[in-house]
This record gives structure tokens, C-alpha cells and sequence, in this order.
């Protein structure tokens, strides 16, 4: 069972990231994955600048990986979180979760998601043609990581 | 950079200890400053490094009284009574936008 995390400034496939782990396991039934890409959020906005916590961002996302496979039957989970510039339309994160059946797979994702979103020491600097800004946490992330916290 | 704090309030320690201080993102750009190394007495804990560095005064008061920011110790998230050893790594930042 593969339950990694790859931080990187090169981008990814998703079809490439798909097979290696597929062919891993054959008990996989169901492998959700979500893409994240840079979003234009202004008409001048040229990239986003990502900055991690090395070291600190790979062992929580570690620690998150392992606490959703305590939670689901996941046969592998793998994130990639890319870093530095990205231009918009660049893929910035992957989660890929395999299970045997989709609802494990589903929630997994959307748990690991979460936790990105909230907890892992990433931070994104916007910059526009006229500036830049850095981008801050928003409530409705905070919320919906809660939810796992409350179901817990 | 290495600097003591502490040591009026502490006269009679001389068994200080050594931390590594990281700022990141928007907290890092506004201090100027990515790492440091300051030595401090031993007993010490996050607030009163906390506390020297608001007395720093200028833009590091500012940054630490009135935005708001997480505190990591040796890469998980700690609290300001947490105590410190000699070698650890404390690390301040803003809340974080990843994904």
C-alpha cells in the first residue's frame, strides 16, 4: 500500500500519477482524484507564488495520509502539491485515494482536500499586473474541515 | 544572527539554550527576516520569545500584536506555553492557504 506525498515545483500527470499506483493494486475498484489549477480571480492576474514549510508540510500531510487510512479501507493515497511559480490554468495540487468501493475513495479525497486547504503549511501569493497580494484563509475552508473534526 | 534575550530578567542563568526561529509567507516579506538564531535562558517557553519580540518594537510589534499567526515547534503546531529545548526549531506564520 503506497501512502506518500511528493512536494515539488515540477508539474504532474494525472494519468501517469493513476497508473503507477493502479498497478500496485489490483484490489482497487474505485480511485477518486481531484485537481487543483490556478484560478484567474482578477482580469490582471498573471500567477500564484506557493510557499511551503519544508519538512513541517510533508510530515503532517504524512500524518493526514495515515490518519485517513485509519478511517477508510483505502488500498493508497498519494498527494502532490507543487510549489513556486504557477502561471494560470497550472495544476497547483493532486489527491489521488484508491479503494475497493467509491465511497471510501470519495470522502478520503475530500477529508485530505480539507486538510490542505486548512492545516498544511502552504501559503499563495497572488500576482497581478499591478501587484501583489498575499491570499488569506477563508471561513468556509476552516468550515468544512471542521466537519471531519466534528464527526470524529 | 544571534541574539539573547531574557538575560536582565534572568541574571543568574548561565545555561542558556539555542533555538532556530523561521518566519514564513507574508510574516517573513514584513519582518525582513526568514531565520534566525537567538539563545535564551533555559525554562524559557514560546511566550517569552513572544514577548522579545514585540519588544523589538516597530513592524515585529505589529505583526505579532495585531495580525494573526500559528506557531509550529520542530514542525507540529504548538501553543505559547509550550516549553523549549536547547536545538529546537520554532516557527511563526500566517494562517496557511494551501490546495
Amino acid at each position: 500500500m503506497v501512502f506518500e506525498v511528493c512536494i515539488q515545483e515540477q508539474d504532474f500527470s494525472l494519468d501517469v500519477e493513476i497508473t503507477n499506483l493502479k498497478t500496485k493494486s489490483k484490489q482497487t475498484g474505485a480511485v477518486v482524484s481531484f485537481v487543483g489549477y490556478v484560478r484567474s480571480d482578477t482580469p490582471d492576474m498573471l500567477a500564484l507564488e506557493l510557499e511551503h514549510y519544508d519538512g513541517m508540510c510533508q510530515r503532517q500531510i504524512i500524518k493526514h495520509l495515515n490518519c485517513a487510512k485509519e478511517n477508510w479501507p483505502l488500498n493508497f493515497a498519494r498527494v502532490v502539491h507543487r510549489v513556486g511559480r504557477l502561471e494560470v490554468g497550472e495544476q497547483i495540487v493532486l489527491v489521488l485515494v484508491g479503494s475497493e468501493h467509491r465511497k471510501a475513495a470519495f470522502e478520503a479525497a475530500e477529508f485530505l482536500m480539507d486538510y490542505l486547504k486548512n492545516e498544511a503549511p502552504f501559503w499563495k501569493k497572488q500576482i497581478n499586473q499591478s501587484g501583489v497580494l498575499w491570499i488569506e484563509a477563508k471561513k468556509s475552508d476552516r468550515d468544512a474541515l471542521n466537519k471531519w473534526k466534528n464527526e470524529q | 544572527m544571534e541574539i539573547g534575550i531574557g538575560r536582565k530578567r534572568y541574571p543568574q542563568m548561565d545555561n542558556n539554550l539555542s533555538v532556530k526561529i523561521c518566519y514564513f509567507a507574508s510574516l517573513r516579506e514584513m519582518l525582513s527576516c526568514s531565520s534566525e538564531i537567538i539563545s535564551l535562558p533555559s525554562g524559557s517557553n514560546v511566550n517569552d520569545v513572544l514577548e522579545h519580540l514585540v519588544s523589538k518594537g516597530g513592524v515585529w510589534e505589529e505583526q505579532f500584536i495585531q495580525h494573526s499567526f500559528i506557531t509550529a515547534l520542530n514542525h507540529e503546531v504548538c501553543d505559547v506555553k509550550t516549553q523549549l529545548k536547547n536545538g529546537d526549531e520554532l516557527a511563526f506564520f500566517p494562517p496557511v492557504t494551501g490546495g
